[in-house]
């Protein structure tokens, strides 16, 4: 069976076949949801190059724990969660490291969207350059469970339900958590907005 | 700030996110008509929706681009090779070999444990020898249970020793 066959099964379809140690099938789920990976592993981590690194690995644990998926929930809450707990768990180490080598700077680790600011409006590249430094600080302070929810909201659009079922709470708590991660982002952001 | 105004800032955000209840949303909406410090924190939350979908589109953009498979898969052959070569399902032989081994290391300790208790504990049984100081001479008492013998040494004085 060709790639063509396999890019029209559903996800099921496809873990199952994957279970089977059909490689074809695992790497069809990996193209249709690396990006979604990578973007939500990027919101917590701030980095490109980790995020990168991180969605590689969870790619990895996902097919090593495919026994684990027994269908009760969708994939994709499956796969969001193990990416979220990975890229939260590289944040800690990270911090641990950065603690033990007494580093104080602030750590804008990746490249803000301002190639076109810089050329055609200096001081907009300016100011774009504070708030995204600003946004990306903000984000960095909030709780780990407020961050999380925060990501998979804006990054993914997704739902409070589904949000909820990937971290295995209530959508009254992913409310919550949701309107106190904006207000001390606003916080932050006042001067700016 | 209204007093009030504290209920409908935390709906805002669930507002924005289109979450509420058509009742709520239709509440939130009358409260937004008559107050501007809700209105502007409902600015503000979408400006920051705003700042943040473009601090992370481009980062969407680029992830579309590049493809993960590659190194994932050379990532899943190389943790292939480092496996047991068994039939079988993968990984489940591996975790099959280390139970078999902790059973077999356990069994082994529980035999050990039994002979050496067996030995001490028929060398215990074996016999007994007591000592018995009498007013003639000291005499000094074998006896062996397993084969039902008694034997007797009588010390009549320093030097000889009979036995019976």
């Amino acid at each position: 069976m060709n790639d063509a066959d396999y890019t029209e099964y559903s996800d099921e379809t496809l873990i199952e076949k994957a279970k089977k140690s059909d490689l074809e099938a695992f790497k069809i789920i990996v193209e249709r949801y690396q990006t979604r990976v990578i973007s939500v592993a990027y919101g917590i981590v701030h980095n490109e190059d980790d995020a990168k690194d991180i969605s590689q690995d969870v790619f990895v644990k996902v097919y090593k724990s495919l026994d684990n998926f027994q269908g009760n929930s969708r994939f994709y809450t499956w796969l969001y969660r193990i990416t979220v707990n990975m890229a939260i768990d590289y944040n800690r180490k990270i911090k641990r490291k950065q603690a033990m080598e007494y580093n104080d700077d602030i750590n804008v680790k990746t490249e803000l969207p301002l190639a076109d600011s810089k050329q055609a409006l200096p001081d907009k590249y300016i100011y774009d350059k504070e708030i995204y430094g600003k946004l990306q600080e903000a984000i960095e302070n909030l709780s780990e469970e407020q961050k999380k929810t925060f990501i998979l909201r804006e990054m993914e659009d997704l739902s409070y339900q589904e949000i909820a079922d990937i971290m295995k709470c209530s959508v009254g708590t992913v409310m919550s958590r949701l309107y106190y991660a904006r207000d001390k982002i606003r916080l932050y952001l006042k001067p700016y907005l | 700030m209204a007093v009030n105004c504290k209920y409908y800032i935390e709906k805002l955000s669930a507002y924005l996110d289109n979450e509420l209840n058509s009742r709520e949303k239709a509440d939130v909406e009358l409260h937004l008509e008559s107050c501007m410090s809700c209105r502007e924190y409902l600015n503000d939350l979408k400006q920051i929706q705003g700042y943040t979908q473009d601090l992370y589109g481009r980062v969407r953009k680029n992830s579309h681009q590049d493809s993960l498979w590659a190194n994932i898969e050379a990532q899943l052959n190389d943790n292939e090779s480092e496996l047991i070569e068994l039939p079988g399902s993968f990984g489940k032989k591996k975790f099959a070999l280390w139970i078999s081994s902790a059973v077999a290391a356990c069994l082994i300790l529980l035999a050990g444990f039994y002979a050496y208790y067996a030995i001490t504990k028929l060398n215990q049984n074996q016999c007994i020898v007591t000592w018995v100081e009498s007013k003639k001479a000291p005499v000094m008492v074998y006896k062996d249970k397993s084969t039902n013998t008694t034997i007797i040494w009588m010390f009549s004085d320093e030097n000889s020793v009979s036995n019976t």
